[in-house]
């Protein structure tokens, strides 16, 4: 039996005004459940709100859906560190390993190459490169800004994506730039040059990793919203 | 579930009905298990969805079961299906279930003794 447009609005003013619950995924996920026991209910001859009665009571109550809301942010973050995790510790094995050894080799020639010549280089060998990227970055990310008013929906989904590689590439220059104002980059580099190019490369992996999983968290919602 | 000495027998075994449903159906969503539970025992046992979102919700964040939405109805439809974890954890947990209620049962059918 289908419920009506009035019957529909009730039950989300039920879940949202009434037992004030917040999280969009866990009220679709609810709705769902309510409209079907209801119209079940509906078909062997019970009334809406005798129905709408009993299905809240098997929740619980109200003191029941917000601990299920309480339950479920906390299983959402544990299940989000979990696949953090499971995504670094792609990067220390095959194929994937290959990255890490990549990124680790440019970090560590760079570091090299800045310790045999660093008479060479001015103290601001870390700055201004950090400086420009960030000018950069922060270009493409205004640019975006901009072109963002004039997208289709669609095309505006495909660009958080880039949005979001945008904002990592943001803060790695972000922190290039202030660490190499407070912290002594030049005795790091000559004295520690092992030790300085594993963190350099544990922080890019740590980008890639927040990259990959807000990206693969994107498209699962898009692919929700076009089934 | 239903009433009180039912709802402590199941607040352990849970977890292993959702898996066990699961591996036999390729994916259902939360007011599907209830039915089904419900059909399997001829009404006998009934889980209340106070207990089986906390138990499915808690399944996916331990990267036993996965999620996939829906739209049914003009409305979105959460589908859980097992992971291959979830299979292999299935077949562990069953088999430990069914020692844990052979052992019950010897202890249960105790003969008193002479």
């Amino acid at each position: 039996m289908n419920l009506t447009p009035d019957q529909l609005i009730t039950i989300d003013r039920h879940l949202r005004k009434e037992n004030w619950l917040l999280n969009e995924e866990l009220i679709a996920e609810l709705t769902d459940h309510y409209v079907t026991g209801i119209s079940d209910r509906m078909a062997q001859g019970q009334a809406f709100g005798e129905a709408l009665i009993e299905v809240y009571k098997g929740f619980g109550w109200r003191k029941g859906l917000l601990k299920m809301e309480e339950d479920f942010q906390n299983s959402q973050a544990r299940g989000n560190v979990r696949a953090i995790k499971t995504l670094f510790l792609n990067y220390f094995q095959l194929p994937c390993i290959g990255v890490t050894l990549l990124i680790f080799t440019v970090f560590y020639t760079l570091v090299l190459l800045y310790k045999v010549s660093s008479g060479h280089f001015s103290p601001d060998w870390l700055t201004y490169p950090a400086l420009l990227g960030m000018c950069v970055v922060y270009i493409l990310a205004f640019v975006h800004l901009i072109r963002n008013h004039t997208l289709t929906e669609k095309k505006k989904r495909i660009n958080q994506g880039l949005f979001m590689v945008v904002q990592g590439l943001s803060s790695l220059f972000s922190i290039g730039l202030f660490s190499s104002f407070f912290l002594p980059i030049t005795r790091l580099i000559t004295d520690f040059p092992l030790p300085l190019s594993v963190a350099l490369t544990l922080f890019v992996l740590f980008e890639l990793v927040i990259t990959e999983w807000l990206y693969s968290d994107l498209y699962t919602r898009k692919k929700t919203k076009t089934a | 579930m239903n009433n009180p000495p039912n709802a402590q027998l199941l607040k352990g075994s849970l977890s292993v009905m959702i898996l066990r449903l699961l591996e036999d159906r390729e994916q259902m969503y939360g007011y599907e298990i209830t039915q089904k539970v419900k059909q399997l025992t001829a009404g006998e046992m009934a889980i209340t969805e106070g207990a089986l979102y906390p138990a499915l919700h808690k399944l996916e964040a331990d990267g036993l079961l996965t999620t996939e939405t829906q739209v049914v109805d003009g409305r979105a439809r959460k589908y859980y299906s097992l992971t291959k974890a979830g299979h292999t954890e299935a077949a562990t947990r069953l088999a430990d279930l069914s020692a844990f209620l052979q052992n019950l049962n010897a202890v249960l059918n105790l003969k008193p003794s002479l």
